[in-house]
């Protein structure tokens, strides 16, 4: 010990004087580590040297050396008996196990042995070094461990065992998912709650998206909920809002459906009378604030991105929600998530709190939203940090609903002793809230604020005027005063000062003055004359930049402006040279703005001063500046001569242009341009989020689930078994009948692909015409079978009732878990309902290809064509899309010499030599070029008589009309040909099994997906009077796969059929189609899923797999279209 | 700026604003985004777009993972003391990106939460030690900096007092156990410290200032934790059944220089510590409106006469029966042992303001300045006001001060740019002045005119309450039904006591 001498510092005093009280603490080991030689303590017989070794490796490790040395000495004493002992080797290994695999699996065994031991801390401890350890080798080891300890007596090693499931998932453990996904649900029906906050997390980290292990505990999960852990609360909250809008929807009295549907706010007052307001006064923010809550609300949904590039990309119109997407908040679903969740707004967890909130602002009633704000005001008084994070939340539902903080404004005032982010914060949200009532406080303390040190904060509150007054139009003349003594004063003050950041206000002060004048100019005339004379004084560029386009913007405003523009020109070109660079580009503007707009004897003058500016401009060091002159003078001296020679007529179309031109850069309103290109910078996540506060979505962060997206099943009241057994009963029945009839004719048409020739395929469809009433449509099977069927094998004709409902498939239609099968355990886990798989018979000869009308009679002199395009695919080319055209006269006269050719071509080329040889047009076109390749001419057509004819186009992926000509009695006839990408692929017959497969390779944006609604089936069910024997379902899913083969060229994989509880409840049925694009052969597969009664209008979504993805999109969109269309009898 | 010369056009259509408009600091919703990337608007925006097609490649999006990869503990410096690895999606350099990017730049402490290079660091600054979350994925905020808050507040009750740099060192093999248990594969667990002293193996070595031994049970081989209450273990006993109950409120005021109140409220928390044998189960009642309003109801009996005071906004320790508390607006709770903070509460109605400042600061042309502030006691003149301190701010170039004061003893701190006023004891109903005469150096470059902070106090009052709020009962009941001994203190200290002049 080292005592200080007479001439030691206070300095080295306090330091031996803390060396000495840190005398008998762990100090000298985390100091000195290597102060004596570890290995041999570690071999030491007594626990404390043991002990002191490791604490010497753990001080090591925490100052960064590596120790991995001492691995095997220090796994050895994994098995003693003492508990630190034991804990402090858990706490290395954990460390070191990834580096040291090998070693590692030396303390497996003592692991094992440990989960035996009575005591329940031991046990834990084991099985949480053990899985802590992740290795891939020993995760089926840690699995067994967990499945056993998940069923420990002890709460504390239950709750280790939930906590070890993220890491089992973590190691990736395909070939186990189901199995810890049983176990997540084991855990999640504890009755102790601190396990249920466990497997809470582990839910969410596990099988995020699996439901039903929700649905079945729900109401005992909202019970539990304020007992359990407060970390778990969170993540349980979270679970419980996901779980809402997934199975029920979302709620109708909410602010998101009010905000969504805006014909329904009026039982919405205080917001109502806000937004007209806003909407009467017709002023420059760019939102209302309605239409900014729906877009947060839809990002909630949607995740901003995908929202985003929608809105941007084509129309702007959000997917509209169908209203049975929402449920009443008096639905006990609802309202026992609610109850259950408002005790907890009273926590003294502050992330508890705003989890509560949250779901509290998308499910809670406009009544019960208020709730939420003095809890959140209060969160405001923790810690700094968390302060941040809470007005970062309060900042988005103040954008959202103003009036919900507006009384509370005055909670929002600055400390002096917040943070620069949090000030800013506050500003922000105080400017979004002010109200007619309280403006005149809030501005009283930005007077305050503007004076504060800090000028970045200040410049902030002089923007937060602006916005205010934008906001209150009433405040607008008394902010425009404040701002203009502001800016004297700056002026005044900021001669001297030259420092950075301190011209920011000034700056910023003009910019609202200018957002100000915006809204209204004439009635501000004087304050840009003011402006305008005090240029002399302000010497900051930006500053000047800004009023020099206010000039130019108002130019022609009022009466006095015009009158001082030649002497303010004057003075603007006479320091051109020395300005900066924003300035001189301003200047350059400004000076064209008033050569087009100046009238009178100052013109001359005017122009005198542009050509002195632009040939200063010029020369300029800068290409900007000297790029602008001459982009401006070219642009503007034509019209300058165009008015010098009124007369020349040779000119003046020439000039007439460049003038519009000019008048459209300079004169037009500003104001249309801005809007579309504002969202993007909008970008709104789930409350309480990491991407809210950083505004991108960060890895992991999943907006809310679609609506309803989950089909409902009630399970709470599971009883299922009675019922689903006489499903069973009565769909086997039918499909037991239907099959024995058939057996004869499946195999080449039961899959509707069949790819022969042209020729054969025609017979064969006319060919089944006649006898296909009787034939069944649906052949059931289990996946097996499907394979078989679908590809072409034997034929199912001794397929058998026995057969077919195998021990397999029952288990399947059962929703048994079926443990002794390996191959469907998979499966089981992933299709939450049960299904069975069917197969539509031969469904392809009712599918008959839309017509088009190509020619109407009335503008064809009596001709009238039809076309349609063919399933076929061209032997020419695998480009070529095949129609059948049908010509038909309808006049009395007959008609020669009808045919069909390419516009374009027909301009280049009359000679018909060219365009009867296909094969060489084919080759001469250009590669994108749509275009026709062939078609023999009909020589001629008597009156009543019809004519088919082959036609094969290559659209080559345009989606615009192909322009024909027809020609008949040597007339022409300009016609258009409506390309269907429905067409421009061609069927792709694989398994289910290569469905899958294939579409596991397509995910992510390779996937796109889409809802509508589907009414084809009403009618049908509803004239339907063998509704007794006739299956909904069968139904249902004839008509969606007639409508989906009818408008394109599909192949029908596999059909799932849900077994529901409620018969007349059709979500879950689910068709799979293939396809491959025609020129580049890329597969292309479409999943539909059905949702809603059988008897209403479905929820049809339509999920695109696709390499390309213009393409997908495009085919999504149009099978979307047809979808949508009500189906016309056919021709 | 938007105004590049070569983007006439975009999307085929003409966009005036490229040419025409100057605007680039507009205040609208992106105020935060323009500070929280520290350049300018236009720079975060693209940065943020950046960033999204960063993530979307490798993160499908069916794992949600909520949790802390990694945390650690560092210096002043930068230096690491201790760091745990929850999870492996985290390199060992972050933190050396977080010690180049943010602790040796500006940015430091404006905002909590940055993203450096895909990760996501929050930090907090406690004492000499600063304490960062790394996350790689989308996490609640809210959730890690209380985590933070709570562990450190665990570690205080381990050491005893104070949480620094030293106080890691002394303990750092008790860290990392603790580390180990309160988080767990970067969940948060249970941080109630009498719950974890079961599992905890390592002691806490207490500074040597506080005398208190440490009572620490150590682990024993069954364990007790029923689960019926995640917080209290079973089978306590006590000789001595004691309760302390303390009221700490603090006082919020910023007063315009005319004597008007701007804004005032005050935040307050109820401090138990239970020495409480077996299960108690605990009711108390405060003169609070709507528990007074709800009992009378109960009991068809008049309200009693005297102050109550409305409660609404209030959080609680978890234990606190919530469901009960919103139906019947009762505060009923199983305790846990020892120390802990039953409620919190805030009160803007009513406030007893315990000091008036009356200042009056007059500019004597650019060299001279004269302050003279009076401070009125309001509280009862039984009653005394303990450490009062005033700070008067005065311009940066202050050269020379001289005081007289009527009570206490004030001097010049050039540090903080104040006059510091101490007075150590404060009786009620008395009015000490201060004035002063401060001598300025004229400077050139200073000449814009002072802005003037306000006046800051401190103060601690001893049985006083600003809100009013008393307690009117505290009844503990238990099966073994065992006599208990209650204590109650009030206490009411400045929070942020602001005056402007």
């Amino acid at each position: 010990m080292m005592f200080p001498q007479f001439g030691a510092t206070a300095e080295s005093l306090s330091k031996a004087s803390t060396a000495m009280f840190r005398i008998g603490t762990d100090a000298h080991l985390y100091d000195d580590p290597e102060d004596v030689s570890i290995g041999p303590l570690l071999d030491s017989k007594f626990d404390s040297e043991k002990c002191e070794a490791l604490k010497r490796l753990l001080a090591l490790i925490a100052q960064g050396f590596d120790v991995s040395n001492f691995f095997p000495q220090v796994v050895k004493n994994v098995a003693s008996q003492s508990l630190e002992v034991k804990k402090l080797v858990y706490l290395y290994l954990l460390h070191y196990a990834e580096k040291r695999p090998n070693e590692a699996l030396l303390s497996i065994n003592c692991f094992q042995k440990d989960l035996g031991d009575t005591n329940p801390l031991v046990r834990a401890w084991a099985l949480r070094a053990m899985a802590g350890i992740r290795l891939h080798v020993i995760a089926p080891l840690v699995l067994l461990a967990v499945q056993k300890c998940a069923r420990d007596p002890s709460v504390y090693v239950r709750k280790c065992a939930a906590n070890a499931l993220p890491k089992l998932h973590d190691l990736r453990m395909e070939e186990h998912a189901s199995a810890i996904e049983e176990i997540v649900g084991l855990l999640l029906n504890d009755h102790s709650p601190g396990v249920v906050g466990a497997a809470a997390s582990a839910f969410t980290s596990v099988c995020p998206n699996n439901f039903s292990l929700i649905g079945k505990n729900y109401k005992r999960l909202c019970e539990i909920l304020p007992d359990v852990e407060e970390w778990g609360q969170i993540i349980l909250i979270g679970i419980l809002l996901r779980y809402v809008i997934a199975r029920h929807g979302l709620v109708k009295e909410s602010v998101m459906f009010s905000l969504n549907n805006n014909k329904d706010v009026g039982n919405l007052e205080e917001d109502e009378s806000y937004i007209t307001s806003i909407e009467d006064a017709s002023y420059a923010i760019d939102m209302t604030v309605s239409e900014l809550a729906n877009m947060i609300f839809q990002c909630y949904i949607e995740g901003p991105d995908e929202y985003l590039s929608r809105s941007s990309s084509t129309n702007r119109v959000p997917p509209k929600l169908d209203v049975s997407q929402y449920i009443s908040c008096s639905n006990d679903v609802v309202r026992i998530l609610l109850q259950c969740t408002s005790p907890l707004l009273w926590s003294n967890n502050s992330a508890v709190v705003l989890a509560a909130a949250g779901v509290h602002w998308i499910m809670a009633s406009k009544e019960h939203i208020k709730r939420i704000v003095k809890p959140l005001l209060f969160v405001l008084r923790s810690s700094s940090a968390s302060r941040y994070v809470v007005l970062c939340n309060i900042q988005v539902f103040a954008k959202a609903m103003p009036s919900l903080f507006a009384p509370h404004y005055e909670d929002f005032f600055i400390f002096s002793s917040d943070s620069y982010q949090i000030k800013a914060l506050k500003l922000d949200i105080l400017s979004s809230i002010a109200t007619d009532s309280s403006i005149s406080l809030i501005c009283k303390e930005f007077q305050d604020y503007i004076r504060d040190p800090d000028r970045r904060f200040s410049a902030d509150t002089v923007a937060a005027i602006g916005v205010c007054a934008q906001r209150l139009p009433n405040m607008a003349a008394s902010c425009l005063e404040g701002l203009l003594t502001l800016v004297r004063q700056e002026l005044f003050c900021g001669e001297v000062r030259s420092l950075d950041g301190e011209e920011s206000v000034l700056i910023q002060s003009i910019i609202s003055i200018k957002s100000i004048i915006k809204l209204e100019p004439s009635s501000y005339e004087k304050v840009i004359i003011r402006l305008v004379r005090s240029l002399d004084k302000i010497k900051v560029p930006t500053a000047r930049a800004i009023i020099i386009w206010m000039l130019g913007k108002y130019c022609s405003l009022g009466e006095i402006i015009p009158r001082m523009l030649s002497t303010v020109l004057k003075y603007l070109a006479q320091y051109f040279t020395s300005e900066a660079l924003e300035t001189k580009l301003q200047i350059l503007n400004t000076t064209a703005k008033v050569l087009l707009c100046i009238k009178g004897e100052d013109i001359l003058t005017v122009r005198k001063i542009w050509n002195y500016v632009i040939e200063l401009a010029e020369c300029d060091l800068n290409y900007d500046i000297r790029d602008r002159s001459r982009f401006l003078k070219k642009i503007l001296s034509s019209n300058w001569e165009s008015q010098h020679g009124a007369g020349e007529n040779s000119e003046s179309q020439k000039s007439d242009q460049s003038y519009i031109l000019a008048e459209c850069l300079f004169g037009g309103d500003t104001k249309a341009v801005r809007v579309p290109s504002e969202p993007i910078d909008y970008r709104f996540y789930l409350p309480g989020s990491l991407s809210q506060l950083v505004f991108h979505a960060a890895p992991g962060y999943e907006p809310l689930p679609k609506p309803c997206s989950q089909p409902y099943t009630d399970l709470d009241q599971y009883d299922g078994a009675a019922k689903s057994d006489s499903d069973e009963e009565e769909n086997t029945g039918t499909s037991g009948s239907l099959n024995e009839e058939s057996a004869s004719d499946y195999s080449s048409e039961q899959s509707i692909t069949a790819s022969g020739g042209v020729s054969g395929s025609d017979e064969s469809v006319s060919g089944n015409k006649g006898e296909d009433n009787a034939d069944p449509l649906i052949q059931i099977s289990d996946s097996g079978n499907v394979c078989e069927n679908q590809n072409g094998g034997a034929p199912s004709g001794t397929t058998g009732f026995q057969d077919l409902m195998s021990t397999k498939s029952l288990e399947s239609w059962l929703d048994e878990p079926t443990r002794s099968s390996k191959g469907s355990e998979i499966e089981q886990s992933r299709v939450c309902r049960s299904s069975a798989r069917i197969t539509i018979g031969n469904i392809g000869s009712r599918v008959k290809p839309k017509c088009y009308t190509l020619l109407d009679p009335a503008n064809g002199n009596g001709l009238k064509v039809h076309y349609s395009f063919l399933s076929d695919t061209s032997s020419i080319s695998s480009h070529l899309v095949c129609l059948e055209v049908l010509f038909e006269n309808c006049s009395l006269e007959p008609m020669l010499d009808i045919v069909l050719i390419d516009e374009d071509y027909s301009k280049s080329s009359d000679s018909k030599d060219q365009i009867s040889s296909p094969a060489q047009n084919t080759l001469k076109f250009h590669v994108d070029k749509p275009a026709l390749v062939s078609m023999e001419e009909i020589p001629s057509l008597e009156p009543g008589q019809t004519e088919n004819r082959m036609l094969l186009v290559r659209f080559h992926h345009h989606l615009l009309p192909l322009k024909l000509s027809l020609f008949c009695n040597d007339k022409k006839f300009p016609v258009k040909l409506k390309p269907d990408i429905g067409y421009f692929v061609k069927p792709l017959p694989i398994s289910i099994e290569d469905f899958r497969e294939k579409e596991s390779h397509l995910p992510g944006m390779f996937e796109y997906v889409r809802s509508c609604t589907f009414t084809d089936h009403i009618l049908e069910l509803n004239k339907g009077s063998n509704s007794l024997t006739e299956d909904k379902f069968l139904v249902i899913c004839e008509k969606l796969a007639l409508k989906m083969l009818s408008n394109a060229n599909l192949s029908l994989v596999s059909v799932d059929m849900p077994v529901a509880t409620n018969l007349d409840d059709a979500s879950g049925l689910c068709l799979r189609f293939s396809c491959e694009i025609l020129s580049n052969s890329m597969p292309c597969l479409i999943t539909v899923t059905v949702e809603g009664k059988c008897c209403d209008p479905l929820i049809v979504s339509v999920k695109v797999n696709c390499e390309e993805t213009v393409f997908g999109l495009n085919f999504l969109n149009r099978v979307i279209n047809f979808l949508v269309e009500p189906s016309v009898p056919h021709l | 700026m938007c105004m590049e010369n070569g983007s006439f056009y975009s999307d085929g259509v003409f966009i005036q604003d490229q040419l025409d408009l100057p605007i680039s600091l507009e205040l609208r919703w992106g105020l935060r985004r323009k500070i929280c990337g520290g350049a300018t608007v236009s720079v975060c925006s693209s940065s943020s777009k950046l960033f999204v097609g960063e993530f979307g490649s490798w993160y499908t999006g069916s794992e949600m993972p909520v949790a802390a990869s990694a945390i650690y503990f560092l210096n002043l410096r930068g230096d690491v003391l201790i760091n745990r690895l929850y999870r492996d999606d985290v390199g060992g350099n972050m933190v050396d990106a977080f010690r180049t990017h943010i602790l040796q730049t500006k940015e430091l402490g404006t905002c909590p939460v940055r993203q450096i290079g895909g990760c996501s660091f929050f930090y907090m600054r406690i004492s000499n030690v600063y304490i960062v979350i790394v996350v790689s994925s989308n996490a609640n905020v809210a959730c890690a900096f209380k985590f933070v808050v709570e562990a450190v507040a665990l570690f205080k009750s381990y050491f005893g007092g104070a949480f620094d740099e030293d106080a890691i060192r002394n303990n750092f093999v008790l860290i990392y156990e603790l580390l180990d248990e309160i988080m767990d594969f970067g969940y948060p667990q249970n941080l109630s410290p009498e719950i974890l002293k079961l599992y905890i193996t390592q002691e806490g070595v207490r500074s040597p200032f506080s005398s208190k031994p440490l009572d620490r049970p150590v682990p024993n081989a069954t364990l007790q934790v029923t689960g019926a209450v995640g917080w209290r273990r079973e089978g306590l006993v006590y000789k001595k059944n004691e309760v302390f109950l303390d009221i700490v409120e603090s006082v919020n005021l910023l007063m315009s220089s005319k004597g008007v109140v701007l804004r005032c409220d005050v935040t307050g928390k109820i401090l138990m510590k239970c020495f409480l044998s077996g299960m108690p189960d605990l009711k108390l009642g405060l003169n609070d409106k709507i528990g007074l309003e709800k009992e009378s109801q109960l009991k068809s009996r008049p309200t009693k006469s005297g102050k109550t005071i409305e409660l609404d906004d209030v959080t609680f320790h978890q234990c606190v029966n919530l469901t009960r508390f919103n139906s019947e607006k009762t505060v009923s709770f199983v305790p846990p042992d020892g120390e802990f903070e039953l409620m919190k509460y805030r009160i803007t109605e009513g406030v007893n303001l315990p000091f008036k400042v009356l200042p009056t600061i007059k500019e004597l042309g650019r060299t001279r300045m004269e302050v003279n502030v009076k401070v009125k006691s309001v509280f009862g003149a039984k009653m005394f006001a303990l450490g009062v301190v005033v700070k008067i701010p005065v311009p940066k170039q202050t050269a020379k001060t001289s005081f007289t004061v009527t009570s206490g003893r004030a001097k010049y701190n050039a540090a903080i740019d104040c006059l510091v006023w101490k007075i150590r004891k404060f009786p009620g109903q008395t009015e000490p002045t201060l004035s002063a005469e401060v001598e300025l150096i004229s400077t050139m470059t200073e000449k814009k005119s002072w802005t003037r902070p306000p006046i800051q106090m401190e103060f601690q009052v001893p049985m006083f309450t600003a809100s009013g709020l008393r307690v009117r009962f505290l009844k503990v009941w238990e099966k073994s039904g065992y006599n208990t001994v209650e204590w109650v203190r009030y206490i009411t200290k400045a929070g942020s006591y602001e005056v402007r002049c």
